[in-house]
């Protein structure tokens, strides 16, 4: 990581009075831009689609997914998958910068904890509507009852369902500790008193005497440390569900760090998306600096390699392995059916990130909105990729069967990406987008180091 | 009654003025409901219209205070000995196909009969049952048989039916039947025919057409011409050592089928120590299950096939004319020449049914010149009682003079399935009185003035002969469901026009017929048995008559470039089972199409024309053209089509209509199996439903075979596979957990010949679902069972192989530990158990399943709103009814290894064992030492499927032993 200044991160004169009343005034302002309006208004609507879809996936049959015998997981999987990785990123983004004390973090940690939250938010919907029946999903958990069943330890399944569970309890309470400072500040600016009691009630009395500061430091120092291994672990363990299996090309013990590293690349890669929608439609581009988009961009870099060595290591190991049935699914992936998705994935996930070694398109909003798009595709075909072309064409050519995403695939991803655009605009109306209290360190470290310096 | 008019000038209650009012007139004028009334010819009046509102209006409360149905609810004070509420009867019948009687065990659950079995006494199945019989139960509870008498399409009685007969009946004894005509199927009831003589002996004049679209003229006119007389050929497989198939399906559709399959399979397989196996040549005009196991097999155009034959006879010496051009090729013939020489009176020829009088009359006279009569073939009198009616090409003919008044049409339906250049559904129509008995309401009996309901053969009484003449009494299991009439009651009432019980007709003949002591302990043991003492046919001594040579026809000289087979359908037949789901969606052997119809061309031709499978073309021939999609099949003569018979129906019903196209549309009546055609793509195409996409085995290393020879040398040459060794050994069983049984199969892959009777027996006794087209072509097919084929990777080919793969219950399941809520677990004998109400789908499962053996619920598939509702009262009451969302698959039929636990004394089988006609599949029990199952899988022969996963599956298979010529080993002997 580079010396990094902080002059060159905060704009010219910005000054505490300033910056809160900028940024408190983006949630406090009565009648919401326009451009926010119609994209709420959007995202709205497709997330009433998703309930809708849902609710009839509930009703008929999940054979409305593209599903079958062999590929038994489909497009609600490779969702999943996807979700959870834009998730993880999110908390490790803010955690880890928080540890390092990176100090271009303050503008961009708030967004990837939301991020993070409503993620896991679309995740865990998808992996609870792919179930065949849903409704009894609390056989998941471990309660007691009069049979003495309990769930099945050896299953990733299981795993998988704590280590989610256990995650957006975790994400929720992160970001909202870190909101109460923010929140106080927006119950004392509030002008209404129907504000005034709701941040009162959100802020929780937070009153900003040196004995909270004090504990708020504790308690989110612990949190972030705690933050990483979870992270980490959780990733592991979604990755497990695949890898435990026998299935070849689930079946490698590479996949609990390469989906680490992959739910980073992505998650990176949400954040940029993110920040540059999100300093061209709130005005924030002095806050959010090209200097920051910089860093993402670089860290999306760093990543996307990581995920290619992971690559070059599941061939390798495909080959070395001299197992028939491994090799074959490689060869499947470079020739198969699904062959376009791998190719696709490859110039999205191995070329196109390589444009990211050059400054200028680091700094160029416009270029890093692209390409964090296009990993984040690469990132979906690469889950895809995995969950379709291993399952497709396994041991037995007799069972060989093709399966492809149905309207209501389409429909209910489209629908999820609605909801996850919904609870963001919602939350960047509600609460504060960039941390405030972050913010005014980061102002108080720049002027403390002018004054000393002169 | 309608109301004499006031002008009439009869007396009122004059019995004649009285018949005269009523002429043409439906039953006594009453009306059951308003359609029925708004139908009648009598138009509807204001005054009358408010006459039957307030007649409604008054009447509606009557239901209220109606009287409580006339049902007897008494509970058994003294129960009905054998009834033991849970535990099911068995009765012995029969079930009949294309005209021959299977005998089954009909399996009765209180009073419903669930499940057919083979009757292991029974000399055509010997235990096994076959998937037509097998779905026949299914068609039983049909809710779209037809339910009731119709004249002209509507719902009429049977009395008013009876009194138009009796009108009829007056005219025919007054001219002796002159213009009535009867057309019937292929009857074998020896009751039927006695009735058929009366009538004929009644009514002189009349005249008796026979139809069957898969018709076997040329197994009589073949021995007619070669041996003067019309005969049945019986084969004795149990004593060849040679065969050779000339277009013949010997083991999936010729009668007695199944016995053939288990004679010569039994000669066939290594298992018993036997190691001098049977071989099996084959030329064929389409890919079949029997050429499909034979050793060496050609292929060659349906016109060709006599070519062979010719060309065989000369090189055994027979002098008939020579083919204008040798099909087979020189090294293939004299080898084949060869090896039957070499074993005198233990080789055999089989022609194909289908295959015209010249292939009959050449084959049995090779087999003559092999010494086969009286050895391999037993000559016996036709089964069937029709084999000198006139055809439907003589009727057509008839009816087009004017000839016909009366035509009587009793199952049977020629509108559907004539051959198109007949015409036959308009000359039909010109037929004053038409009549028609059948099970369905279908396009012949839509044309009909007159339809009667048939009974099905499980709801009646009667009686039927199977391939070798022995006779079985049919026994109703239940009350006709919709009313339906057997064929004795029929012909009673076509006779004197009255109802009589089909018991007492029957009984009546076979008191006429019983010449012993005491008819009761006949009767009595010919139920129980399911089978009339000493009925089968004694062989009849024939010899070649002198000169058959000039009677044979001259060889043809017919070069066509495309020629268009049409072959019967091996799960619809002649479409008369259209409207069976089972049937339907079984996999049809070889290509594991379901509900279509694909026209069957040659890789080559495919790509040639440059046609992909579903590419639709457009199908010409006689000047007719059909759309069809195409499907390219291994093995199919590249300058040879083949369409199945049976599809394209209209009105089958509502699984039935619409399915494929009818072959019938091109048919023409002169050259029924094989006529010159064209092709042309169309650029369209259709999804076919196959069960089975990936056609090759991609050189794994799943099923093990090899020839004879190398066999001898290496007897366990299945076991290439070094022992998977394991730093952490694992005690199975765990200890503590041992267990009094083991359960587990063995599959004998040389036995197995891939007819696919096993998969609708597993579909019956497990309640599995029926889909549909769509929901098999997005992979949601639901068989617990599926029978894998390969076709060869390179050619020449070795041969296609098949492969029955159950679920292989492995020891070391990875459906198991995956499953986040222990609804799949190990018993502790062995099974791998689905417990479905702890199920919530999440399919890991099947992720994790090698061997893909597990099927889910993606839909409610059973409910009453489904697209092919299950039969609740045809559901086999031991086997859970599986809910939307939850895994299944096979469980060893779990259910009879609970019911053996208290009735250890009848033999424990699978569902496809129970069924296989070649006992390929063999269930048993571990734990018993000295078991079959143990001797089996103690046998060089034994592996397990994928066993370096270390799953140990209790399944495992016998390597197949082939055996082909070694003469001929190097050669292509594919033909194609």
């Amino acid at each position: 990581m580079p010396q990094t200044t902080p002059e060159t991160l905060l704009p010219e004169g910005l000054t505490h009075t300033t910056m809160t009343e900028r940024i408190a005034g983006l949630v406090l302002e009565p009648r919401a831009r326009g451009r926010w309006r119609l994209a709420f208004a959007v995202s709205a609507a497709l997330a009433l689609m998703f309930v809708v879809c849902l609710g009839t996936v509930f009703t008929v049959g999940v054979g409305l997914f593209g599903v079958n015998i062999p590929v038994a997981w489909g497009f609600p999987i490779v969702n999943t998958i996807w979700w959870i990785g834009i998730a993880h990123a999110g908390t490790l983004i803010s955690a880890v910068l928080l540890l390092t004390r990176q100090p271009w973090r303050a503008p961009v940690a708030r967004l990837a904890e939301a991020m993070a939250l409503f993620a896991i938010v679309c995740a865990g919907i998808y992996a609870i509507v792919h179930l065949g029946r849903p409704q009894f999903m609390q056989f998941l958990i471990p309660y007691p009852n009069t049979m003495d069943l309990w769930p099945q330890w050896r299953s990733p399944l299981v795993w998988d369902f704590f280590a989610i569970s256990t995650y957006f309890v975790f994400t929720l309470g992160f970001l909202y500790f870190s909101l109460l400072p923010d929140f106080a500040t927006l119950r004392d600016r509030a002008h209404s008193r129907g504000l005034q009691i709701f941040y009162g009630v959100m802020a929780l009395g937070w009153r900003g005497s040196a004995l909270h500061w004090a504990r708020y430091e504790q308690v989110n120092r612990v949190l972030a440390a705690v933050a990483a291994p979870i992270v980490v672990s959780v990733t592991g363990i979604i990755s497990l569900d695949l890898a435990v299996s026998l299935v070849p090309g689930f079946h490698f013990t590479i996949f609990p760090p390469y989906f680490v590293a992959g739910a980073l690349f992505s998650g990176f890669a949400t954040v940029s998306f993110l920040a540059v929608v999100t300093r061209a439609m709130f005005g924030l581009k002095d806050l959010i600096t090209r200097r920051h988009l910089d860093y993402l961009g670089r860290m999306m870099l760093l990543f996307a390699l990581v995920v290619n060595y992971a690559y070059i290591q599941e061939v390798f190991t495909a080959w070395y392995s001299g197992d028939p049935y491994q090799r074959a699914v490689y060869i499947n992936r470079w020739t198969g059916p699904y062959a376009p998705a791998w190719w696709a994935m490859f110039v999205c996930n191995s070329l196109l990130v390589q444009l990211l070694w050059f400054r200028r398109v680091r700094r160029s909003p416009a270029m890093l909105l692209a390409l964090a798009i296009t990993s984040n595709i690469g990132m979906w075909l690469e889950r895809f990729q995995i969950v379709f072309t291993s399952t497709y064409a396994s041991y037995m050519p007799s069972a060989w069967g093709l399966s492809g995403p149905t309207l209501w695939d389409l429909l209910v991803a489209l629908g999820s990406l609605g909801l996850f655009a919904f609870l963001l605009l919602a939350f960047v109306r509600l609460a504060p987008v960039v941390s405030m209290h972050d913010m005014r360190v980061s102002i108080y470290r720049a002027v403390h180091k002018e004054k000393s310096g002169d | 009654m309608p109301p004499l008019k006031p002008g009439d000038k009869k007396e009122p209650g004059d019995p004649e003025a009285l018949r005269e009012q009523l002429a043409g007139k439906r039953g006594a004028g009453y009306w059951r409901s308003l359609a029925e009334l708004a139908q009648a010819d009598r138009p509807l009046s204001r005054r009358g219209l408010l006459k039957l509102l307030g007649a409604s209006l008054a009447l509606a409360g009557l239901p209220g205070c109606s009287r409580e149905p006339r049902e007897h609810l008494v509970p058994y004070v003294r129960m009905p000995e054998h009834l033991v509420p849970g535990r099911p009867n068995y009765y012995a019948s029969a079930s009949i196909v294309a005209g021959y009687a299977q005998g089954v065990l009909v399996e009765s659950d209180l009073g419903r009969p669930i499940k057919l079995e083979g009757n292991p006494q029974h000399p055509a199945t010997l235990g096994a049952c076959d998937a037509i019989a097998q779905a026949s139960v299914l068609s039983l509870y049909d809710p779209e048989r037809s339910a009731s008498v119709r004249h002209r399409g509507a719902i009429a009685s049977y009395t008013e039916c009876l009194r138009a007969l009796q009108k009829r009946q007056a005219q025919w004894n007054a001219n002796r039947g002159q213009g009535l005509c009867f057309v019937s199927g292929r009857i074998t009831s020896p009751s039927v025919q006695a009735r058929i003589e009366v009538l004929r002996r009644r009514w002189p004049e009349a005249r008796w057409f026979f139809h069957d679209p898969v018709d076997r003229d040329g197994v009589y006119a073949g021995s007619r011409l070669l041996l003067g007389q019309a005969l049945e050929p019986r084969y004795r497989f149990d004593r060849v050592q040679v065969a050779l198939a000339l277009d013949a399906d010997f083991m999936q559709s010729q009668p007695g089928f199944l016995r053939y399959a288990r004679d010569f399979t039994a000669r066939r397989r290594p298992r018993d120590g036997n190691e001098n196996l049977a071989r099996l040549y084959a030329v064929e005009s389409t890919p079949s299950v029997t050429g499909a196991n034979a050793d060496q097999r050609y292929g060659l155009a349906y016109p060709q096939i006599e070519d062979a034959a010719r060309q065989l006879a000369i090189a055994l010496g027979i002098p008939v004319a020579p083919p204008r051009q040798n099909p087979l090729p020189e090294p293939w013939i004299d080898a084949l020449a060869k090896d039957l020489q070499r074993h005198p009176g233990a080789a055999l020829v089989v022609p194909g049914d289908q295959q015209p009088a010249a292939v009959h009359a050449l084959a049995h006279a090779i087999n003559h010149k092999l010494d086969a009569f009286g050895k391999t073939l037993e000559w016996i009198p036709p089964v069937a009682f029709d084999t000198d009616a006139e055809s439907l090409v003589e009727l057509t003919a008839a009816i087009n003079t004017g000839a016909v008044r009366d035509l009587v049409v009793l199952d049977s339906n020629p509108v559907y399935s004539a051959a198109a250049d007949l015409a036959f559904a308009e000359a039909f129509r010109k037929v004053p009185w038409r009549l028609h008995w059948s099970e369905y309401f279908d396009e012949t009996a839509r044309l009909s003035q007159w339809h009667i309901p048939a009974a099905h053969p499980l709801e009646t009484w009667a009686d039927a002969r199977a391939f070798d003449g022995s006779v079985t009494l049919l026994q109703p299991l239940i009350q006709p469901l919709h009313g339906g009439k057997s064929a004795l009651q029929l012909f009673a009432a076509l006779e004197r026009g009255v109802d009589e019980e089909a018991l007492k007709l029957l009984q009546e003949y076979w008191q006429s017929r019983h010449r012993g002591d005491d008819f009761e302990v006949f009767w009595r043991r010919s139920l129980h048995d399911g089978l009339v003492p000493d009925t089968a046919a004694g062989a009849v001594a024939a010899e070649p008559t002198a000169g058959w040579t000039g009677r044979l026809p001259e060889p043809s000289s017919t070069a066509t470039d495309l020629v268009l087979q049409l072959r019967p359908d091996p799960a619809l037949w002649d479409g008369r089972y259209a409207n069976n789901g089972w049937l339907q969606e079984m996999p049809r052997p070889l290509t594991t199409l379901t509900w279509d119809n694909a026209l069957l061309i040659s890789p080559q031709l495919a790509a040639d024309r440059d046609l992909r499978d579903g590419d639709l073309v457009e199908l010409e021939s006689g000047g007719r053209k059909l759309p069809v999609p195409v499907l390219a099949l291994p093995g199919q003569p590249v300058n040879a089509v083949t369409l199945y018979l049976g599809y394209g129906r209209t009105a089958a019903g509502r699984v039935g209509d619409g399915v494929g196209v009818s072959a019938y549309q091109l048919r023409s009546s002169a050259s029924p199996w094989a006529q010159p055609a064209t092709l042309a793509p169309t650029g369209g195409r259709q999804k076919l439903a196959l069960i089975q996409i990936h056609d090759r085995i991609e050189g794994r290393d799943l099923i093990r075979a090899t020839d004879l020879d190398s066999y001898r040398r290496n007897p366990a040459f299945a076991r290439h596979h070094p022992p998977e060794l394991s730093l952490y050994p694992e005690d199975w069983p765990i200890k503590g957990e041992e267990s009094e049984h083991a359960w587990g199969m063995a599959i004998d892959l040389s036995a197995c010949i891939g007819c696919n009777a096993c998969v609708t027996a597993c579909q019956a006794e497990n309640n599995i679902p029926v889909v549909g087209a769509e929901e098999v072509i997005r992979g949601h097919h639901m068989h617990w069972l599926r029978v894998d084929r390969y076709f060869p990777e390179t050619e020449p080919q070795p041969r296609t192989t098949f492969q029955p793969v159950p679920c292989m219950h492995c020891e070391n399941a990875p459906c198991e530990y995956v499953c986040p809520v222990e609804a799949t677990l190990h018993s502790a004998d062995g099974l791998n158990q689905m417990i479905y109400q702890r199920c919530i789908g999440t399919r890991y499962c099947s992720q994790n399943c090698p061997y893909k053996v597990r099927r889910f619920n993606w839909f409610n598939y059973t409910d009453s709103n489904a697209a092919y509702p299950a039969q609740p009262a045809l559901q086999n009451p031991d086997v859970t009814v599986r809910a939307r969302g939850v895994m299944e698959k096979c469980t060893y039929c779990v259910q009879r290894i609970a019911a053996a636990r208290w009735d250890p004394d009848t033999p424990l089988q699978t569902a496809c064992q129970q069924a296989c006609p070649t006992q390929a599949i063999v269930f048993g029990d571990l734990a018993d030492a000295g078991g079959e199952l143990n001797r089996l899988k103690a046998l060089p022969l034994n592996y397990a499927m994928l066993e370096e996963l270390n799953t140990r599956p209790r399944t495992t298979y016998l390597a197949a032993v082939h055996n082909p010529n070694p003469e001929l080993k190097e050669d292509d002997n594919s033909g194609n």
